[in-house]
């Protein structure tokens, strides 16, 4: 399943990715700066090239941007920031970097420093450095859901441009001394925790891999910390692959966990260990834009692929949770597996992030926000949704709140259900609504935290028995262009649109907000109408919206009906 | 704020030109440009804004940022210059009016996204806005300015949700009406999904007379010229003499039909206000 997906993830990036480059670049003299959002990320996501870099003569500097406090597992948030900081100095040493430069922003809340402000620190590093080279996490890299890394990714590109122009920040020359104003077009991205993007450049790392597990050694505090939860999530959920026993054995876990990936890309490749990396060159290319139409013209878009059926064993008594931003959105997207799953003996909870305050007509916000609880009662019974969470905050100014306030928020119900199974709006998709993909972007960062002790220290009681989600459903919104190629399973709902459409027609209060829209909705209610002629505009409207839908993502899985996710496996099967 | 008719029927065109059956078959709509830097609308997508204006669109530019930074001198000189300049350019271009919203350029993303989006909506509602033009919010490597996608989110986040009542209720009380935005084109700089193509032939020259008018922000040597080129190669990856590609998006599942002109799905009392005589 993993290469199926990841297959058709690759096709999504075919109109920008250049041809792959066959032979490796040459480092010699060049000044590269290394943007790691934690200390250890740089290595786990290109140790090897990095270090080959420096092998070959370049200067490295490293951009230390958070303190890794959160790092650490159990141990106290102060003693990891101490810990880490040394070791990541001597971890640096090892790997032959002229200077690390620590910005000491805080762990895993980076999502809510201004891009700006972030930026402007970099574009000051960048200028006194006057790079050549920059290596980052891939800022548009899909499916890695810490929200750190985008931050910090998106930053480290933007200010290769802002350094570059005296009209930003231009009060930093004044204060640094001399600069140079240059932007840096030479990008590498790696990306971490699962995440996905497209690899363009191989390096043979035969000579470089070992550097990178000594440095990642020199860091025990961070590196034994993802053991130890490694081997927590494996006890209460078969999570991944088996950890080392021993706490000790650092050296087993980085064979296993990045020595064996190297050495099979590098027996690909006819070396001993390889590994690979987005190679790009930034700027805004007009011509790198034209080509990248011509390939997709000539590739034209990825065929649409056709997703597992998936099928869902027993239950017994095991909580899958939903989130979305309103229920509406719930119902249209996985309506028919909550029903599914309720059936197969799951305890169905639904998290519902905003007041739902603007989905309706009725005589004030308020009333609205009102009247959808009710309403989304009385629908969840329909669907077998045990407990609705109303989280509360405003519907259409997700944008505004802080990232880490609503995913603090989530994860104390994460933690206190403990589900075995997330089904979440994909934020991964184009062209869809703009809460969605906010609500699904902190919902995922919220899943990935969830058992790290010092992520909400208020939440330590519930975190220390929070188990892993084994299972993520992304609900795929948007065109079908963009489902095709991130959808890799689909549930057969055949048999339940009625019990969605009885499930939407007890939304009073949001259908109010439809009647506008929809004639024949409108005209039943001005004709006084609660019987038939309603129900047949409903059913039009439904069929309209709802339906058609899942009968298009049917006939590709070839069943009537079905709704289509992406599907991440946390736990081994 | 989920809508039903919304996703299910998002229709993907395949790659093709914008060739309506009639020469003026957007006569009486209207549509709103929101861009955010002076030269961004002109440069991306002046031939297609000139050839929707040809087609019976009437135009409206939302200009988001002040573009004091796009300049050799100090910030309040080059903002003028680029105000006055790109006055110009609208008016060659054939947009009736420019309203600006004067962000701080190159710094968006300090400010509030839902600030800029109901300012966006604001002039959505005012000028009757039936379709907008903006940058692709979901462009990727290539797409290097971030006050870019924070325009085009709030654009298209405007765009979804002018209709709805309950975004931004004091608008309504002060006069406006909620607006039914049915459909978008989203220009870029980085990939995108390209479903739409538009033939610049004709107003490829309108154009090019436009960004000549622009020169402060198109400075360096050639930069127009570089322009031209690059629609022509545009041009011939599509088999045109010239061209802009976009994406275009229907926010509203057209149920009659899935031409632009599907008026039907317009329900009258959410566009009260609109000018009558050009209905």
């Amino acid at each position: 399943m993993k290469s199926f997906a990841s297959a058709l993830l690759m096709a999504m990036f075919v109109s920008c990715i250049p041809a792959v480059r066959a032979s490796e670049p040459s480092f010699q003299g060049k000044v590269v700066v290394v943007v790691s959002p934690h200390s250890t990320d740089y290595l786990e996501g290109a140790g090897g090239i990095i270090a080959k870099m420096i092998q070959e003569g370049a200067t490295v500097y490293l951009i230390r941007v958070t303190n890794d406090e959160k790092h650490g597992y159990a141990m106290p948030v102060n003693e990891v920031r101490v810990r880490s900081y040394d070791e990541a100095q001597r971890a640096a040493a090892i790997m032959g970097f002229k200077q690390v430069i620590d910005l000491n922003l805080k762990d895993g809340e980076v999502t809510d420093v201004q891009e700006p402000e972030l930026r402007g620190r970099l574009s000051a590093i960048y200028r006194k450095l006057a790079p050549t080279t920059l290596v980052t996490a891939d800022p548009w890299a899909l499916y890695d859901p810490d929200l750190d890394d985008q931050r910090v990714a998106r930053a480290a590109v933007d200010a290769c441009w802002n350094a570059s122009s005296t009209t930003f920040y231009p009060e930093l020359p004044m204060i640094e001394g001399p600069t140079r104003f240059q932007n840096i077009y030479d990008r590498y991205f790696w990306t971490t925790n699962g995440g996905v993007h497209p690899e363009n450049q191989y390096f043979d790392v035969t000579g470089t891999l070992q550097k990178e597990f000594e440095a990642l050694e020199a860091m025990p505090t961070i590196v034994s910390a993802e053991i130890a939860l490694e081997r927590v999530r494996h006890a209460r959920q078969n999570y991944r692959s088996r950890p080392p026993e021993d706490a000790t054995a650092i050296r087993n876990y980085l064979e296993q966990r990045y020595g064996s990936p190297a050495e099979k890309l590098g027996r690909g490749n006819g070396v001993k260990y390889a590994q690979r990396i987005y190679h790009y060159e930034g700027g805004a290319d007009t011509a790198q834009f034209i080509r990248s139409l011509e390939q997709e013209k000539n590739g034209g878009h990825p065929p649409k692929a056709r997703p597992a059926l998936l099928h869902f064993e027993k239950g017994e008594g095991r909580v899958v949770l939903m989130v979305g931003q309103d229920f509406p959105a719930l119902i249209q997207h996985a309506g028919g597996t909550a029903v599914l799953l309720s059936q197969s003996g799951f305890k169905v909870d639904a998290v519902i992030i905003t007041n739902q305050d603007k989905d309706g007509n009725g005589a004030s916000a308020a009333a609205n926000a009102f009247g959808n609880q009710a309403d989304d009662k009385s629908a969840a019974e329909i669907l077998g949704i045990r407990r609705i969470f109303n989280l509360g905050f405003e519907q259409g100014r997700i944008a505004d709140t802080p990232p880490t306030v609503v995913r603090d928020s989530l994860l104390w119900i994460l933690r206190s259900e403990n589900p075995e199974m997330v089904i979440l709006p994909d934020p991964w998709i184009r062209y869809t609504d703009r809460e969605e993909v906010l609500i699904g972007r902190i919902a995922a960062d919220a899943v990935y935290r969830m058992t790290s002790l010092a992520m909400a220290p208020e939440q330590q009681d519930l975190a220390k028995d929070a188990k892993p989600v084994s299972r993520i459903l992304y609900w795929e919104d948007g065109p079908a262009s963009s489902r095709s190629v991130t959808a890799n399973v689909a549930v057969d709902v055949s048999g339940i649109e009625l019990k969605k459409e009885g499930a939407i027609a007890r939304l009073h209060a949001w259908l109010s907000l439809e009647e506008l829209l929809s004639p024949e909705l409108s005209a039943a209610k001005g004709q006084g109408s609660s019987g038939s002629l309603r129900d047949s505009a409903l059913h039009t409207l439904v069929n309209q919206g709802f339906t058609t839908s899942d009968k298009d993502e049917g006939k590709i899985v070839g069943v009537g009906y079905a709704e289509e996710f992406h599907q991440i496996m946390q736990a081994q099967q | 704020m989920r809508r039903l008719l919304l996703c299910s029927t998002f229709l993907l065109f395949a790659a093709c030109p914008v060739l309506p059956a009639s020469s003026k078959p957007y006569q009486g709509k209207t549509l709103v440009v929101v861009t955010c830097h002076a030269d961004d609308f002109s440069i991306f997508a002046g031939g297609s804004i000139a050839t929707l204006i040809a087609q019976g669109y009437r135009a409206y530019l939302v200009r988001v940022t002040d573009d004091e930074k796009d300049g050799l001198i100090d910030p309040p000189h080059v903002a003028a210059i680029n105000d006055r300049q790109v006055r110009d350019v609208a008016k060659t271009i054939g947009i009736q009016a420019i309203y600006s919203l004067n962000f701080k350029n190159d710094e968006l993303q300090r400010v509030p996204e839902t600030l800029i989006r109901d300012r966006i909506l604001y002039f959505i509602r005012k000028l009757h806005a039936d379709t907008i033009f903006t940058f692709d919010p979901y462009a990727r490597y290539g797409e290097e300015n971030p006050d870019h996608l924070v325009t085009a989110r709030a654009a298209e986040d405007a765009a979804r949700h002018a209709w709805n009542p309950q975004y931004c209720p004091l608008q309504l009380r002060h006069g406006l009406h909620t607006q039914l935005v049915l459909d978008g084109y989203y220009w870029a700089r980085g990939p995108i999904e390209v479903n739409k193509v538009f033939d610049t032939a004709r107003t490829e020259n309108i154009k090019i007379a436009a960004l000549n008018q622009q020169l402060n922000m198109l400075r360096a040597p050639g930069q127009v010229e570089e322009v031209r080129k690059a629609d022509q190669a545009i041009g011939a990856i599509y088999g045109y003499r010239t061209a802009e590609i976009c994406h275009h998006i229907w926010y509203l599942a057209p149920t009659a039909g899935n031409h632009p002109s599907a008026d039907a799905v317009m329900h009258p009392p959410l566009n009260k206000g609109r000018p009558g005589a050009t209905r």
